[in-house]
């Protein structure tokens, strides 16, 4: 196994753990919790999101990218 | 197309601008909750406000008035601030109300010199026992409205349900301009291939598209975590949310199209086409349809998308800003997967 291959499947655990713990808190009063302080907590969970898609895109070009590199060793 | 290094960084600039300022600039004062909102005519009646963002107990001038109609206000005779953001009301209400209806929504504004006038649509509805309306204009005392004051420092609106959650404005919204700007350029791409014939289109192509589509994907969760808060469930069915999931299944099938054919002037060829088909479906199913039946989103059922009442000057400020930025973030990341595809068919033809 690649190193990429690793890093994206660390990075799959980790999502799965933050979806996870997420629905954790939604059993118990995440009510209560997301709707804390003007319901600021929402808007964080927007940009987490989105900051995880665009390394998740990422992790995947790179994968691609170091095939190629692996292709051409010459090619520094 | 590579993006020039500048363009680069006027693109992180905004998305960062967009980030810090959305985040750090606070909303106008609002009232919360008014207990108890439901009242009966008579003396003393106490009415505990709470605020949000509020300045009660530092501000010099505080005036509290219910709203009965355009020409009738009670100000309220005293006011307690508890602090900052809890005041407590007390109103003196005649007992006659100079109207036919038994039960009245009186609109509650909390006016101060630090906040300006907060205004509260259907606060607070106060029961009268019997109607009459002679006796009720000799009880009314005259008052002219009161003059409102304005909130100074700069600020994004306040609104119920929403409340900060507003600020997602600036970072659901841009995916989906984003998205637009990058099928709409892979829409380009592969009219230039078909008429070129040239590979280099189709990976500018290919990449626009998957780059659109993990947009569009990312904007219908961050839409059902807000849609979750707000409206309730994070999938409520609501017009575009169902034509956005139906477009990107279509815009899907474009790869389920290409792996499914092996000749490459082929799978070049007939994907450019159906990218060009899936374009023209989307536009009736975003702009055209959510249109033309009601919608949980602003702007829909006839009203243009973005609205004098959704999107304020001090929005706009923050949003045109993120829109741009994301875009350009976007192009470059499409920029990045489409030099990646160049490299693999140039490996491949050696």
């Amino acid at each position: 196994m690649n190193k990429t291959n690793l890093l994206l499947k660390y990075f799959l655990a980790i999502t799965a753990t933050l979806i996870s713990i997420s629905n954790l808190s939604a059993n118990n009063d995440s009510g209560d919790y997301m709707s804390n302080i003007g319901k600021i907590y929402v808007v964080i969970a927007v940009i987490v999101v989105i900051f995880l898609g665009i390394f998740a895109f990422l992790l995947i070009i790179e994968k691609r990218l170091k095939k190629l590199e692996n292709q051409n060793p010459n090619n520094e | 197309m590579k993006l020039n290094n500048v363009v680069k960084f006027l693109g992180i600039t905004l998305v960062l601008y967009s980030l810090i300022f959305g985040l750090l600039i606070p909303l106008k004062p609002g009232v919360l909750t008014v207990d108890p909102f439901k009242i009966n005519t008579g003396k003393d009646n106490k009415i505990e406000i709470t605020g949000y963002n509020t300045h009660f107990k530092s501000s010099s001038t505080l005036e509290v008035y219910l709203k009965l109609s355009d020409q009738q206000f009670i100000k309220a005779s005293g006011i307690d601030k508890i602090t900052d953001s809890k005041l407590t009301a007390t109103f003196n209400i005649p007992a006659f109300l100079a109207t036919n209806d038994q039960v009245v929504d009186a609109v509650l504004i909390v006016n101060s010199d630090l906040d300006g006038a907060i205004v509260k649509p259907s606060a607070v509805s106060i029961k009268q026992d019997s109607i009459n309306v002679d006796e009720a204009k000799k009880l009314a005392v005259s008052m002219d409205p009161p003059k409102l004051l304005k909130h100074k420092s700069f600020s994004f609106p306040y609104r119920l349900i929403l409340e900060e959650t507003i600020r997602n404005v600036y970072y659901h919204v841009p995916l989906w301009f984003a998205m637009i700007v990058l099928f709409g350029y892979s829409v380009w791409a592969s009219w230039k291939f078909l008429k070129t014939k040239e590979n280099r289109f189709d990976h500018i192509a290919v990449a626009a598209t998957t780059v659109g589509i993990i947009l569009g994907v990312l904007g219908l969760l961050t839409g059902a975590v807000w849609a979750k808060n707000t409206w309730g469930q994070y999938w409520s069915g609501d017009i575009k949310q169902n034509m956005t999931a139906i477009s990107l299944l279509i815009y899907l099938a474009y790869f389920v199209l290409r792996s499914s054919l092996d000749d490459d002037l082929k799978k070049n060829t007939l994907s450019a086409v159906y990218n060009i088909f899936a374009f023209t479906a989307l536009i009736p199913l975003i702009f055209v349809i959510p249109r033309l039946t009601d919608s949980l989103h602003p702007g829909n059922g006839g009203n243009p998308a973005i609205g004098g009442e959704d999107l304020d000057n001090s929005m706009r400020m923050i949003f045109y800003p993120a829109c741009i930025g994301w875009i350009i973030v976007s192009l470059w990341l499409a920029d990045l997967y489409r030099r990646i595809l160049n490299l693999e068919k140039r490996n491949l033809d050696i």
